[in-house]
């Protein structure tokens, strides 16, 4: 370091410090660490549920086990209807989840700003938050018919109070030291928290995103069984169709699906959880 | 008068505490010209980070008059960096802030100035992946970039071990004499006060008063281990004692 003279004297003790950090172990190593517990729960699950098959405790036309049903999951992807049903709920909760991050942002920001709004709505929003959604779904029909519209009214019902509160627990937690440098450094208003407010509050905003997620996908899955719309043949309606025709295979391979998408949301989550809490220093 | 850098009038604040009132200033009139370098030393809770945070204009006073000429830069103890940017990003926001256009020249900018302070190959470090005193100099290199005529400091290196904070001292007079800047700095610490003020203040606690000023005429660079600033800053010690006597001891 005698060649850096530019450099602040402490700086060379830094860099001794951080050189074993860098020893993590190999990629290929960790992520094999990270899949192994995972797969051996799931194969434990699989040898519970043929077990309880074999004990012959209910009959398997309505309790197949893993073997049938795995093979009736493979026909179905391989069958192109399926993909037009796994469409329409995907398309349905995008679209849902995204109106609710929209509404729950603002209605967020809203109350998080001003001190009359969280005094009239605050308790309203946890108040809905704890409501399950689907209650919603009556009235839905009511208003607007066996529609898109009463589907996403509930899945938008089930996430927007969610991220909204995400977004209100993250505006609270931010340091007041950070905001009060950014006034300092001339940032009011929108400025501040387009620079400050907002990026201080992101995890918080990210746990409210995720939480949302999860309450859309079983709003609209409980939407789906319930309010079956002609010609739209969605996860949840074939969930419906699978139990009328008795097609107990067919019900679990769904079940599967949902699932999945479910763990591949929520590991996508996870990522971007760990990603931010790396880059602040808070993991 | 419109030549000084900074004017304090009567200067008073109170806080509503339960049911009455405490004051945290009273009566407070300080004079700063352009270029000065004063200190304010006083125990815990006498008031000094309240002065600061009227002239920077995150509080308001309860009466008196201020007048600060230009740009005010507040410096706080812990360096408050925003853990979500680099280094460089902290100071390119200030920049920013500040309406320095484009992108690029706030770029070139940052990295100057994280030069003047020394960190240059740090520039995309987070907060968190440096040490105490090198966070402080991305924080003074932030209020650098702010193009403050008046740089506020509230005990900013309070929280770093005396021997970084001895080259930070030694720094922030460099880059203070290669500046107009006037500069208003805040400690308990009555050796640093005179290792780095033109002059120092002291203040009594409960309410928050200017009771007593040092002229410090002691050749710089100044030594913290020369017996002149040792003598002076037993005087100033001496004095802060007595003043703190009669409140409670």
């Amino acid at each position: 370091m005698a060649t850096e003279p530019q450099v602040a004297p402490e700086v060379e003790e830094l860099e001794a410090e951080t050189v074993d950090v860098t020893a993590r172990p190999h990629g290929v190593r960790r992520f094999l660490s990270w899949l192994w517990p995972k797969l051996a729960a799931l194969a434990l699950f699989i040898g519970i549920w043929q077990a309880v098959v074999w004990s012959g405790w209910r009959p398997e036309h309505v309790l197949p086990g893993p073997v049938p049903v795995f093979q009736r999951l493979y026909e179905d992807l391989s069958r192109l209807d399926f993909y037009a049903g796994l469409a329409v709920t995907l398309r349905r909760a995008l679209i849902g989840y995204a109106i609710a991050i929209v509404i729950g942002s603002v209605v967020g920001v809203l109350v998080a700003r001003a001190p009359i709004v969280r005094k009239a709505v605050g308790h309203a929003i946890l108040g809905l938050q704890s409501m399950p959604s689907i209650t919603w779904l009556p009235l839905a029909i009511l208003l607007f018919q066996r529609s898109e519209a009463a589907v996403l009214v509930v899945v938008i019902l089930g996430a927007a109070p969610a991220v909204a509160t995400g977004l209100l627990a993250g505006v609270d937690q931010v340091q007041p030291l950070l905001v009060r440098v950014g006034r300092v450094m001339g940032a009011r208003g929108l400025n501040l928290y387009r620079h400050v407010i907002l990026p201080a509050a992101l995890p918080g905003y990210l746990a409210g995103l995720k939480q949302g997620w999860a309450f859309a996908w079983r709003s609209l899955m409980a939407a789906e069984i319930i309010n079956v719309i002609a010609h739209q043949p969605s996860l949840g309606q074939q969930l419906q169709i699978a139990r009328d025709s008795a097609d107990a295979q067919q019900l679990l391979a769904l079940m599967i699906v949902i699932f999945f998408i479910g763990v591949t949301v929520d590991l996508g989550f996870g990522f971007a959880d760990r990603a931010i809490r790396r880059r602040r220093g808070l993991a | 008068m419109s030549s000084r850098a900074v004017a304090v009038e009567r200067l008073s604040k109170t806080f509503p505490h339960g049911d009455r009132d405490l004051a945290a200033l009273q009566d407070v009139s300080i004079d700063l010209q352009p270029g000065e370098f004063v200190c304010i030393v006083g125990a815990s809770g006498s008031g000094k980070s309240t002065l600061l945070n009227v002239l920077a204009g995150l509080e308001t006073a309860s009466s008196g008059r201020f007048e600060v000429q230009g740009r005010v830069a507040l410096m706080f103890q812990e360096a408050a960096l925003f853990p979500w940017l680099t280094a460089s990003q902290n100071v390119e926001l200030a920049l920013e802030l500040r309406g320095v256009k484009p992108r690029s020249e706030r770029v070139r900018q940052a990295l100057d100035l994280l030069e003047r302070v020394h960190l240059h190959g740090f520039e995309r470090r987070r907060p968190h992946e440096l040490s105490g005193g090198m966070k402080q100099r991305v924080a003074l290199a932030r209020a650098l970039a702010q193009d403050a005529d008046v740089l506020l400091m509230d005990e900013p290196f309070g929280s770093v071990d005396a021997i970084t904070r001895d080259l930070l001292h030694e720094e922030l007079v460099r880059l203070w004499r290669a500046s107009s800047l006037t500069i208003l700095f805040v400690t308990h610490n009555a050796r640093e006060a005179v290792r780095l003020g033109d002059r120092v203040l002291v203040f009594t606690s409960r309410p928050g008063r200017v009771a007593h000023e040092f002229k410090v005429d002691l050749a710089r660079p100044r030594s913290l281990d020369s017996p002149e600033l040792a003598v002076m800053a037993g005087r100033i010690t001496d004095r802060l004692h007595q003043e703190m006597r009669p409140d409670g001891h």
